[in-house]
Formats: structure tokens, C-alpha cells, sequence
């Protein structure tokens, strides 16, 4: 008789890491503990947590700034803009690292929708960017249907000028610094593969913790001014008593816990994590043809993302602050177009040169398999639908130095051959024909690598696959 | 198909019949675009097919064989529901090795400007499908972002010209779920001839430039195929024939002048899932002077913008009602007067695409379905009326009715009471299964 295909599922416990895997009718309790941060401070923090049942994974840091007026957190990323690098620790090993992890956000918050952060992000995160059209006819004045721009939308109303042509909208007072709002980000934000995995915190034996290196005050990177009615360059220091961890934590029947330990007394599974390579370049340099190494030799690589940041020594005065990716600029009215291949193992990703900017913003479709919430000036600068008149915070929106026009160029590129990657790494090949004259940017490739975790008699070890 | 382990490779294709010059427009006599995907021992993932290119709209022609860009307030303009998908007419996919054609959708650009904006949101016209298509879903708005577009206008550090686009194709055959097999061994379709018909200038464009024309550059198709593994590459060499479902579109046509409005059609089809039609006045198509793509109501005059109100509708099968057992009788039956849309007529229109209840994302709305008259689509606040009538066959087995043998029909009571005539441009979504083998395709609808 062959029993091969019968599945003993007898005293079978389902894979409690694995979210998703659970029954629906398992039992289950929840437990939650507000931790203060073991370190605390202006550039840092630490939080040590609890060994103890299981971690939710969108347990919640929560966040804030004291300042004063009418200054925001970024309009695209939020509060995030306080990051500038995460870190998970069990024991003595790096679960998972990301450095410049707000300008890594400043890629993902695209993929939120804009209704989304309209009413949901707004609260949680400060993240506000959402899209509406402004209607004003070719009079110049306030029309019912033809709208003549798309401008940001939060439920605040723009005030408006006599006719109607143009106007400003200020920023909500519920995420003003000088309210002194609270906003929190997610674990699972920090650490993508915990939307996969709940960390079994009971069975490791090891200190958890996690760490927060912050953007420092110095570098006006935290938050961004009203134009015009507030100075440049105030400082928003983070109010150390809001940082706080609320820990959820996931408790199952406890013959059943117990039962998953003794039969698991090693675990392993796979994740990804992000690794930066990042350089600097002028303008004259991007104007020809770069070949960057970005690493990766003997890695899996399931995406890379790009972005190049043009530097500012005065981040606040822009609505994205610096997490941007400059699009290719304009100049005599033509839209300059940005060339790029990504060589792996001898070979090209694409068989010719990526050059349509609609297809660059497929590429990162396909490699997302979600689609950016962001429109085309935003993009590649193309088809001026951004408003010029209506401002946000005094802040031209169709500005690209401190609006949205063409800040939004981020590149994302699949290595489809599922190999794992030569001694020789990835090399990037990218080349601009137009970029703002004069100025030095920041080019980031993030990888998305893939690592195994082992969980062994409560000892927590991980490396790269 | 399980095994499909192996990678993936990125296939970018020049058009087979590129014109020396690379521009291609319908004005110059480029009506077509072929692009042959040859017969190989790999998979095609239907959709991760995209038509990439630039697209320029003119005014006037020039001679150097481009023209004059629109300003932004000149009246040329098109259709915001559509944005670049709207210069595609016909699409034909069939096989490259025996020729047979697998599936062909005429009036595309009609499908589309139904499909597209009930299935998309408005926040998702206006983002990532300005990007990949130029659409934005308000008409002043769409003139101003695509074709008054001033790029590449100056010849001074000129990258290309017009705007960007790709677009993908959605038809029943490449949005299937099943990868394609492009063997020519008999398992597979022998490789793929993806044939485009462009639309005429004066169905694409709007506006009051009699010599308009638009015109696309750098056109090229790409997508993503699956090198199989050993052991499917094994299998798939000795594999001498297949099958594949799919969902496939069928497209009709019909005009309709009469208070009492009669549709009837032998569909041969054996598994219809849905069916829904649109309308238009037939003076609209083809007519420059007027968005082609409208979906309107039934208009009586269309210089006052009078609705004629569709006060009932009969679905039937050989003479029986089919598939609902009773008429649907709006409310506009009982007060003339009423300018909001129908619930009945709409629900079972929008069902007609996809099941209502799984409808997330629409641009139809109390706005873009209404009563209300009016005479030209730059009277709407979105992107342009999108009334229908249609009815979904099967929501529960998804194996549609049989309409192989008995006719389809629609039997309509309207207000249209003067000489108007109007475009009904009737589209089936029906199963089809294509066999394949050593002899050649089948298509068994």
C-alpha cells in the first residue's frame, strides 16, 4: 500500500512563523506592551524586546518632533524622513540592515495609493501625497469641468484668489510640527520580510533589539518650512519622550506553542534584505556613459532600485526634502531621456538599451508587480499637468527644485536568469542626456538580496544565500 | 504547464513592415504595424506584451515630414478615456507558422474606451496610466498634456519626439492566464504575428485642425518569455499538441434608429460570459470635428443635447428572454424627468466586464453616468460620458451560455424619436479554447 500521499497530520502544528499559514479557528491572544527605548536620543535609539510569544509584525514605533509653525515631516515619505537607518539584532548577529533607509522610502511610499494616504497615511505617517484636479478654465478663472493641473489634495481647501486662477493650500494643522503630532512606523516597514514572517520571540534565547539611527538635525532633512512665511533652517529636534515601541505580541494555545518548539527545534527560512551601494557623481560625469559596480557577486538578486538625489544644502525648502529621484531635465522644451542596462553575468538584462521613459516606469511595474501612484510629470516630466499656480505650503508644485516635477524617476530592475551572481557583481550602465548643469547627485542602488535565517536550540544565526 | 521553473528573458521587436523613414502614421500610409514573435521552444507570458513608442500629434504637416505641435489652446484634442490607446482600431493575433488567426477584435479603440474606464479608477488614469499611456481623464487637461506636448519640438538637443508610451494589449488571448506556447512542434501556437490597424486621424483626434494627423516614432513591441528548464524543454520537444483557454473578445456592429430599437445577432459562440454595447451617433465617427470614442446615451438632437431614454431592455436567446427572465424596465419609464442613471441598466453593464461585486476600481460614477444633456464632451468634469447597456451570461460557473446555434438579442424601448441614427458597437465576451497540433489551429469557440 502506498501511503506516500497521506499526509500525517496527526499532532501537526501549522508553520506559526509563516503568516498566512495559521487556520483560521487557531485560537489566539494578543498582548501589548509600550517599551521605552533603552537608548534614547537625538541621533539614536534602541529598543530591547520582550522574548516573549510572538511579534506582530505592524507592531509600531511611534515618532515625533517638537517644533514650532507650520513645518511638515516630507510630503511623499512622512515621518519616515527620520530614518536614516534601521537595524535588527538578535544576539550578536544583523537580522536585517538598511541604510538610507528614508531615501529607500521615498521609492516605496509611491506604491501607496494616493486615497490611502488621503485618509489613512495622513494620520499614521504624515505621508499626504494625493493627487485632484484644479479647474480653472482658459479664462484663467475657476471652471466646473476643464481643470487645468493637477495639484495636491489633502481635505484642506486652497485659499483662493478673486478669479479663482490660482491659489495656496497650507498644510494641515494635525501634522504641523508646532501641534506636535505623534506618527508611527511599522516594523514591517523597517523589516519587509516581516510581512512574511512573525518572529518567534519565545524561542530565541538571544537579546532582540532594534535600532534607530536617526537623520541628524543639522542636515534639514527631518522636516520641510513653509515658503517665504518661516525661515530656513530651523531645527526640529525629535521629542525623545514620543519614542516609544508598542510591541504586539501573538500568543497561541500553550501546549500548542510548546509543541511547535519541541517539534522545530530548528527553524529556517528565507528573506530578503537590502544592501546600499551608493557614490556621488557631478553633472558633467552623468552626461556620459557611467558603469557602476554595484555588488552583488556570489548574491541572489531578486530587484535592484535606483535613485539619484541631487544634494541640497537646504532640504527643507522643497516639499520632497531630498527623497527624490531626478527625472532627465527639460531644456529648449525637450525632455532629455535617461539610457540604462543592467549587466549581470556577462549578459545585459534587456536586449537593447532601456530609453522610453514610459518604459522605464514598466520596468518598475514588472519588477514591483504593483504600480506606482504617481503621474507623469512626476515621472519623466512629461505633459505639464502639474499646477503652477496653485502652491502648497507657498511651494510651486510643478517646481522640480521644490515641487514634484520629475523627482519621482525611480528605476527598478529584475534579474530574471535566477542565478546567482558571478565573482565580477552587477554593473549598472546609465547616462543622462540632460541633468541640471552644475550640480553633484547622489546615485543609490539598493539590492533586494536574498538571506536564510536559522532559529537552533534558541541561538539566531543568518547569512546569505 | 506546471514546470515553469526556468528564467526569463526580456524580447524587444522592431516592427516587420518598419517604414524606411521609422515614422509611422496612418496619414503616410502606414495604417499597419506587424510584429512576428517567432516559433520558439519558450513560453510567452501574454501580459508582459507592451506596443512601445512616442506619439506626436500635429496640426499641420511640415516638410520635413513631421508638423506643427497644437498649443494648448488650440481645439485639437483626444480622447481622454483612451489617451494613446485610442489610435489602435483593429488588433490580430495568429499564428506565425500556420497563419490561422487566433483572435481578432475590430473597433479596439470602441472596446477599449468601454473596458479601460470601468475598470480603472480615476486616480489610476491620472497616474500610472498617464505615465504608460498619456491618458488623463479630463478633456482640457488631456489636450494639454499629450497633444500640446511641446517635446521635441526644438531641434536643439533633441532626445525624441512627442510622448512616451507603453501600453499593453488587452485582449482575451494575452491577458489569459495560461503562458503561450510558441513551439512549432505541434504543442504550440508555432509563434505569434501580432497585427495592429491604427485609427483613422479623424477617429483619434477631435477638434476643428481639418489636416491634423498624428504620427508615432521608435515603435517597438517587448516582452517576457520563459526559457524552460531541461525537463520542460524535454517535454515541450515532444509534445505534439496542446490546448489553451481563454476569454476571448468578439466585436459587432449594428446602427439603430427607431423608438424601438432591435439587436440581433448569430453569435456562433458556445460559451458566451458577457455582453455589452455602446453607443455613439453615427455623425460622430470618423469625424474629426468630434471625440469618436464618446459613449454616450442615445441622443435625440444633438444640437440641444436631448437624451433619448432607453425605458426598457430585453435580453434574448432564440426568441426567449435570456439570461434575465424579465424586462428591465428603468426608472425613466415612469418619470421622464429623472437624470440620474438606471440602477438596473447599470449594474448589469458594469457587470457585463467583470462581476459587479468585484469591482473595486471604476471611473463610472453619478457624473460620468447620468441623463443629463449635453452636446459636447468638454461639458464633463471627468473623462466623457460612459453609458452602456450589457448583461453578464454566467457569474456563477463561468462557463457561459451557448449561443452556437440560437440567436442573440436585445430588444430596446427608447425615446429616440428623430432622425438620428446611432453606432451600436456590440462586444461578447465568450471562452475559447484553442487547440494546437501538428496539422495547424483550432479555434472551438
Amino acid at each position: 500500500m502506498d501511503l506516500s500521499n497521506e499526509a500525517d497530520d496527526r499532532g501537526r502544528i501549522p508553520n506559526l512563523v509563516q503568516i498566512g499559514a495559521i487556520g483560521v479557528d487557531t485560537e489566539m491572544d494578543m498582548d501589548q506592551e509600550v517599551l521605552d527605548p533603552v537608548v534614547n536620543g537625538q541621533n539614536f535609539c534602541r529598543f530591547v524586546l520582550s522574548n516573549k510569544g510572538f511579534l506582530h509584525s505592524f507592531s509600531k514605533i511611534t515618532l515625533g518632533v517638537s517644533g514650532n509653525g507650520s513645518g511638515t515631516f516630507p510630503v511623499g515619505i512622512g515621518v519616515d524622513s527620520l530614518i536614516q537607518r534601521c537595524a535588527l539584532r538578535i544576539g550578536t548577529t544583523i537580522v536585517a540592515e538598511t541604510d538610507d533607509w528614508s531615501s529607500l522610502q521615498g521609492y516605496k511610499s509611491m506604491f501607496i495609493d494616493n486615497d490611502i494616504n488621503l485618509e489613512r497615511e495622513t494620520y499614521l505617517t504624515s505621508r499626504i501625497l494625493n493627487h485632484d484636479f484644479t479647474y480653472i478654465n482658459s479664462a484663467g478663472a475657476e471652471s466646473n469641468v476643464n481643470a487645468s493641473g493637477l495639484s495636491l489634495a489633502t481635505y484642506l481647501e486652497p485659499n483662493v484668489n478673486a478669479i479663482g486662477s490660482g491659489g495656496n493650500l497650507k498644510s494641515q494643522k494635525e501634522i504641523r510640527s508646532g501641534n506636535a503630532p505623534v506618527f508611527q512606523v511599522s516594523v514591517a516597514d523597517l523589516f519587509p520580510f516581516l510581512r512574511f514572517n512573525q518572529l518567534p520571540l519565545y524561542m530565541i534565547d538571544e537579546q532582540i533589539s532594534i535600532e534607530l539611527t536617526f537623520q541628524p538635525a543639522s542636515t534639514f532633512k527631518r522636516c520641510i518650512h513653509t515658503k517665504t512665511a518661516e525661515a530656513q533652517g530651523q531645527t526640529f529636534n525629535i521629542d525623545e519622550t514620543q519614542t516609544k515601541f508598542v510591541a504586539s505580541y501573538i500568543y497561541y494555545d500553550g501546549e500548542m506553542m510548546e509543541q511547535y518548539r519541541s517539534q522545530n527545534p530548528v527553524l529556517e527560512w528565507t528573506y530578503n534584505d537590502f544592501r546600499l551601494n551608493k557614490r556621488s557623481y557631478t553633472s558633467a560625469q552623468l552626461l556620459v556613459q557611467q558603469t557602476l559596480e554595484v555588488g552583488g557577486a556570489g548574491r541572489l538578486v531578486g530587484k535592484v532600485v535606483t535613485a539619484l538625489e541631487k544634494t541640497s544644502l537646504t532640504p527643507d525648502t522643497s516639499m520632497l526634502s531630498v527623497t527624490t529621484s531626478e527625472a532627465p531635465t527639460i531644456s529648449s522644451g525637450n525632455n532629455g531621456i535617461f539610457t540604462t542596462n543592467l549587466l549581470l553575468n556577462d549578459h545585459r538584462l534587456y536586449p537593447m538599451d532601456r530609453v522610453n521613459p514610459a518604459l522605464h516606469f514598466h520596468d518598475v511595474v514588472q519588477a514591483e508587480q504593483n504600480v506606482p501612484h504617481i503621474i507623469r510629470d512626476e515621472f519623466n516630466r512629461q505633459g505639464v499637468a502639474l499646477s503652477s499656480t496653485y502652491t502648497y505650503m507657498n511651494y510651486v508644485q510643478s517646481s522640480a527644485v521644490e515641487g514634484l516635477n520629475g523627482r519621482y524617476h525611480y528605476i527598478a530592475y529584475r534579474p530574471t536568469r535566477n542565478e546567482r551572481i558571478n565573482s565580477k557583481g552587477l554593473q549598472l550602465e546609465l547616462k543622462y542626456s540632460n541633468v541640471t548643469a552644475a550640480e553633484t547627485f547622489i546615485h543609490r542602488s539598493w539590492l533586494e538580496l536574498v538571506k536564510t535565517a536559522r532559529l537552533e536550540n534558541g541561538r539566531f544565526s543568518s547569512e546569505y544565500v | 504547464m506546471s514546470n515553469l521553473a526556468g528564467s526569463t528573458s526580456y524580447i524587444q521587436l522592431a516592427p516587420s513592415n518598419h517604414p524606411s523613414n521609422s515614422t509611422i502614421s496612418y496619414r503616410d500610409g502606414n495604417p499597419i504595424i506587424n510584429f512576428i514573435l517567432g516559433e520558439q521552444d519558450r513560453y510567452l507570458i501574454g501580459s508582459s506584451v507592451r506596443i512601445i513608442g512616442n506619439l506626436s500629434v500635429y496640426k499641420t504637416s511640415t516638410a520635413d515630414g513631421f508638423g506643427n505641435i497644437p498649443l494648448s489652446t488650440d481645439d485639437l484634442n483626444i480622447s481622454s478615456k483612451l489617451g494613446v490607446y485610442g489610435m489602435l482600431d483593429q488588433i490580430t493575433i495568429s499564428s506565425q507558422k500556420s497563419k490561422s488567426v487566433i483572435e481578432s477584435v475590430r473597433h479596439y479603440g470602441r472596446f477599449l474606451s468601454s473596458y479601460l474606464p470601468n475598470v480603472s479608477s480615476k486616480q489610476e488614469a491620472t497616474g500610472h496610466l498617464s505615465v504608460t499611456s498619456g491618458m488623463m481623464p479630463n478633456n482640457t487637461l488631456q489636450k494639454i498634456t499629450v497633444p500640446a506636448n511641446v517635446n521635441g519640438s526644438d531641434p536643439t538637443a533633441r532626445q525624441f519626439r512627442g510622448n512616451s508610451f507603453a501600453i499593453n494589449l488587452p485582449t482575451g488571448f494575452l491577458m489569459s492566464k495560461e503562458n503561450i506556447n510558441l513551439s512549432g512542434r505541434g504543442g504550440g501556437t508555432g509563434g505569434l504575428e501580432i497585427s495592429l490597424s491604427l485609427a483613422p486621424d479623424s477617429q483619434f483626434l477631435n477638434g476643428s485642425w481639418t489636416n491634423a494627423f498624428y504620427q508615432l516614432t521608435d515603435v517597438n513591441l517587448i516582452c517576457e518569455v520563459i526559457n524552460p528548464s531541461v525537463d520542460e524543454l524535454s517535454r515541450m520537444m515532444k509534445q505534439t499538441s496542446g490546448t489553451m483557454e481563454y476569454n476571448a473578445i468578439s466585436s459587432y456592429y449594428q446602427t439603430i434608429a427607431s423608438s424601438n430599437a432591435i439587436i440581433n445577432f448569430r453569435l456562433g459562440l458556445s460559451r458566451v460570459l458577457g455582453v455589452f454595447m455602446t453607443f455613439i451617433p453615427s455623425t460622430y465617427l470618423n469625424n474629426l470635428t468630434y471625440d469618436g470614442y464618446q459613449t454616450t446615451p442615445l441622443i435625440n438632437n444633438l444640437a440641444t443635447g436631448e437624451i433619448a431614454p432607453i425605458k426598457q431592455v430585453i435580453f434574448t436567446r432564440g426568441g426567449e428572454r435570456l439570461p434575465l427572465q424579465y424586462n428591465l424596465n428603468a426608472n425613466v419609464r415612469d418619470d421622464p424627468g429623472s437624470t440620474i442613471a438606471d440602477p438596473q441598466v447599470f449594474r448589469n453593464y458594469v457587470n457585463a466586464f467583470t462581476s459587479f461585486m468585484k469591482v473595486m476600481k471604476t471611473q463610472q460614477s453619478p457624473i460620468t453616468n447620468n441623463r443629463i444633456g449635453f452636446t459636447d464632451q468638454i461639458a464633463f468634469a471627468d473623462a466623457g460620458s460612459m453609458f452602456g447597456v450589457g448583461v453578464a451570461m454566467d457569474s456563477i460557473s463561468g462557463q457561459g451560455l451557448n449561443f452556437k446555434t440560437e440567436n442573440f438579442g436585445v430588444q430596446m424601448e427608447t425615446g429616440l424619436t428623430q432622425d438620428n441614427p446611432h453606432s451600436a458597437f456590440l462586444f461578447v465576451r465568450s471562452k475559447q479554447t484553442l487547440v494546437m497540433n501538428a496539422n495547424g489551429l483550432q479555434v472551438l469557440t
